[in-house]
């Protein structure tokens, strides 16, 4: 049986929604004993958000509490209340690691501030994952993912020309920070087992959203260029294209040359010198879209996607999440992961990100219902 | 009181390209790890050249780009030529004194070279090996290639982003990359904080792929539970209203009002203070809903004469959740990122100067973090490794300079001169040219 990377750190999780749950079940899938603290009234705010089966609502069957709180186990307190605080202080004084994803606000007014946390257990690692970060002139200001969207300057640069900027699908700003926020969790522990002590660590959601503009934010610091919602010329290399089934992104890539995309693509027209360079092609790519654009319709995306590949051009499918369902890809490297759980039965999960050798993921522990542990955790508590 | 660094002692090798792996390391190398990045002078990384210094190729000019100095601070840089046999000598020798080799080509490019993880535990049996790639390292799509762009296709999240009314929409440039580097981030301090504790090494495999999946757990979800794939929605929300977009005065400026209460519907009216928004039909959150398109609509009359940054300070100011759509000029010049010192100057030589770059995404407040090195330029540490580390003598220095198995100067630059800005402009690819760029950043 092999280790996990977390074995022994303790963890308790104070955190809801998306970003640190997300991060404390990074923790978690990876062998740290997550405790999760719930509110005694209703739990976890991500109880109540969708989907559920059949579509009804019920606080043990949200799709996305269930997805993002494997291997945890649960109990509930009431912060509020002077019992409720002293339980807490409890069990952090045994713990390695707090998480917390509160506004920044919300931990002092409890008087659970770092420095309260860090007299009684001054090993303890603090991560606390917020919209904006922990200061700053926005930092009490509040958020939502599309919020997020609009200040990160993706949404922008997301869209049609002439329409209104689009924001990614789902929850994309919150797990980024919930990447981050774990990442900051496990290097403070290095440090402090590396001969240093217990610190806070502070994730802002919205600066990992900036981080993904990478090439745009240069142009602009860099050149004084502004991007934007990009004319549809040139779209026939850029957006997902049309096929005879499906869709395809037809990415010619960085590294392939011109030439022999346009041998791939069979479209001899393509090797006219006036398309040479990256930059001529922008210039022309009215007459390039039309060339491709009737090209992509001679084949499906699957057929496309694996004729591309073998010319070594990084082709892909726009897939659904039925077509990710059945992947075989992913299918042949057992990517999902199958277990019950007492209220929605068995279901199938994402798994891990990544494969690690010697300390794999966890085989799943479902997520818990609200306040299973309580008994057994203030148990484990007094022994 | 404050600790030593995190990663100090830590020696990481990267041969690494473009984003979703430099990117990935440059937190551990801001955190006090000693990274030193692999190039090869025939495949020197395509990011070097781009974007160049106001869109003028210099001299150098791989030695320029924007995105190059973003994820690449910190680092020591040296060329090596993996396909020559004392290329893969040196690699080896360098491999047995390091702690991790972390890399983005994909799976067959090592295993052709001899130096995929098996062999490398032979020379260290303790390395952490990180193969980060599209799509794993087995499987039937195991040899094929991605970037952050088909990524975000295959992952689910390009037919998830877009109109309600209209196709799947990629969003940004390559996100995925991103994404992809944060994952890399985590999986390499779990491998360390693994042997920090027990002193054993491995090999993890990321797939780009199944990352992304990951961060779509809930669209997954709703297929597993309900069987029918999910679709775009736009800006909206299933639950909420209002959820969205609102034109505002200017060219193409928009703001973002999102109200997921009764209690925010309330902070909403108060802050307006107009008549038109306390209308009794909308205090229900079911009313907004099912109304969504007459209370947009009215949103949409109060905003379009305002001035997008105005509405967001006043809406935040009374307690409703609000966000001006920002471009990059707007972003790079926000108080709120200066408050945070997000974005850190640095100077460098000629033509690039001085530039801001983003600071590590997650805040260590223990730790004194040392101000930023500059990325390398290509072969800067050739001496200080195969010299002072691998103890080569001068003359074998020179010798392998001759033999080409090391260099100063790439092969092929691959930066190629940029597309005419006012062209794009007048093409419509760009918002703005801002000359006055460099005052407004301070720069």
């Amino acid at each position: 049986m092999n280790d996990t990377a977390l074995k022994d750190v303790k963890v308790i999780d104070l955190t809801q929604h998306i970003a640190g749950p997300y991060c404390t079940k990074l923790l978690a899938d990876y062998g740290a004993d997550v405790i999760k603290v719930e509110r005694p009234d209703g739990g976890d705010p991500a109880r109540r958000m969708g989907p559920f089966p059949g579509h009804e609502s019920h606080p043990e069957k949200s799709g996305i509490f269930l997805y993002l709180n494997t291997n945890k186990r649960g109990i509930t307190l009431d912060l509020k209340s002077d019992a409720g605080r002293a339980s807490l202080l409890e069990l952090v004084r045994d713990a390695d690691v707090l998480v917390e994803s509160y506004s920044p606000r919300v931990m002092p007014s409890l008087g659970l501030d770092y420095q309260t946390l860090s007299q009684v257990n001054p090993r303890l690692v603090m991560t606390s994952v917020s919209s904006f970060g922990r200061n700053g002139r926005y930092r009490d200001y509040r958020a939502s993912e599309l919020v997020l969207y609009a200040l990160c300057g993706m949404a922008y640069i997301t869209g049609e020309y002439h329409r209104e900027p689009v924001k990614h699908g789902y929850n994309q700003a919150q797990y980024l920070g919930g990447v981050a926020a774990a990442s900051g969790t496990v290097a403070a522990l290095l440090g402090l087992w590396r001969g240093g002590h217990g610190q806070q660590v502070d994730v802002s959601i919205l600066e990992c959203a900036i981080s993904t503009l990478f090439t745009t934010f240069s142009d602009y610091t860099y050149a004084g260029l502004v991007s934007r919602r990009q004319p549809s010329q040139g779209s026939s290399l850029r957006y997902p294209a049309p096929t005879k089934e499906g869709y395809i992104l037809p990415t010619p890539g960085v590294m392939g040359d011109w030439a022999t995309y346009a041998a791939m693509a069979e479209v001899p027209e393509l090797q006219d010198p006036k398309f040479a360079t990256p930059a001529d092609r922008q210039l022309h790519s009215g007459k390039i879209d039309d060339l491709l654009k009737a090209k992509w319709l001679e084949k499906t995306a699957e057929e496309w996607f694996h004729h591309a590949q073998e010319w070594r051009f990084p082709f892909s499918p726009v897939n659904t999440m039925e077509d990710i369902s059945g992947s075989l890809q992913l299918e042949d490297r057992g990517y999902f992961i199958e277990f019950p759980h007492p209220a929605v039965g068995t279901l199938r999960y994402p798994g891990a990100s990544f494969r690690m050798s010697e300390t794999p993921r966890r085989q799943a522990m479902p997520a818990p219902t609200l306040g299973q542990h309580n008994e057994e955790v203030v148990e484990g508590a007094t022994l | 009181m404050t600790a030593p660094l995190p990663l100090s002692g830590v020696r990481i090798i990267e041969p690494g390209q473009v984003w979703a792996l430099p990117y990935a390391i440059s937190p551990l190398a801001a955190y006090g790890a000693e990274v030193i990045k692999l190039e090869s002078a025939v495949r020197p990384d395509s990011s070097r050249g781009s974007p160049q210094p106001d869109s003028q190729v210099g001299d150098q000019p791989w030695n320029n780009g924007g995105m190059y100095h973003e994820a690449n601070r910190n680092k020591l840089g040296i060329s090596l030529d993996l396909n020559t046999d004392r290329g893969k000598e040196l690699f080896k020798e360098l491999v047995s004194v390091s702690d991790v080799v972390a890399q983005n080509f994909p799976p067959r490019v090592m295993r052709n070279f001899g130096l995929d993880y098996p062999e490398l535990r032979k020379i260290k049996p303790d390395i952490i090996v990180l193969d980060s790639t599209a799509y794993g390292s087995s499987g039937p799509w195991e040899n094929y290639i991605g970037y952050g762009s088909s990524l975000q296709a295959v992952t689910g999240l390009t037919y998830l982003t877009g109109y309600e009314d209209s196709g799947p929409v990629q969003g940004g440039i390559l996100f995925n990359d991103t994404l992809g580097a944060l994952n890399a981030t985590y999986a390499i301090l779990l491998a360390l904080a693994h042997r920090e504790r027990t002193g054993q090494g491995q090999w993890i495999d990321l797939s780009q792929y199944e990352a992304g999946v990951a961060h779509l757990g809930e669209a997954f979800m709703e297929y597993e539970m309900n069987g029918v794939a999910p679709t775009r929605r736009g800006n909206s929300h299933p639950d909420y209203a209002p959820y969205g977009l609102y034109l505002c005065a200017g060219d193409d400026g928009w703001v973002s009002i999102t109200v997921t209460s009764d209690a925010e519907w309330a902070n909403f009216v108060r802050a307006v203070g107009e008549a038109w928004a306390s209308k009794r039909d909308w205090e229900t959150a079911e009313s907004r809903l099912s109304q969504r398109k007459s209370l947009d609509e009215a949103i949409g009359r109060w905003t379009r004469d305002k001035d997008k940054h105005e509405v967001m300070h006043l809406l935040q100011s009374g307690g409703v959740a609000c966000g001006a759509v920002y471009n990059t000029r707007d972003i790079a010049t926000d108080a709120h990122h200066a408050d945070r010192g997000f974005f850190e100057i640095s100077q460098h030589p000629e033509p690039v100067g001085s530039r801001p770059h983003s600071a590590p995404l997650f805040g260590l407040t223990g730790v004194d973090r040392p101000p930023d090195r500059l990325a390398p330029r290509f072969g800067e540490a050739n001496r200080k490794v195969f010299q002072e580390l691998l103890g080569r003598t001068g003359q074998e220095y020179d010798e392998l300079m001759d033999q080409q198995v090391i260099s100063d100067v790439p092969a092929n630059p691959g930066v190629t001169p940029p597309p005419d800005p006012e062209e794009l402009l007048r093409m419509g690819f760009l918002a703005e040219r801002d000359l006055e760029y460099k005052s407004r950043l301070g720069i």
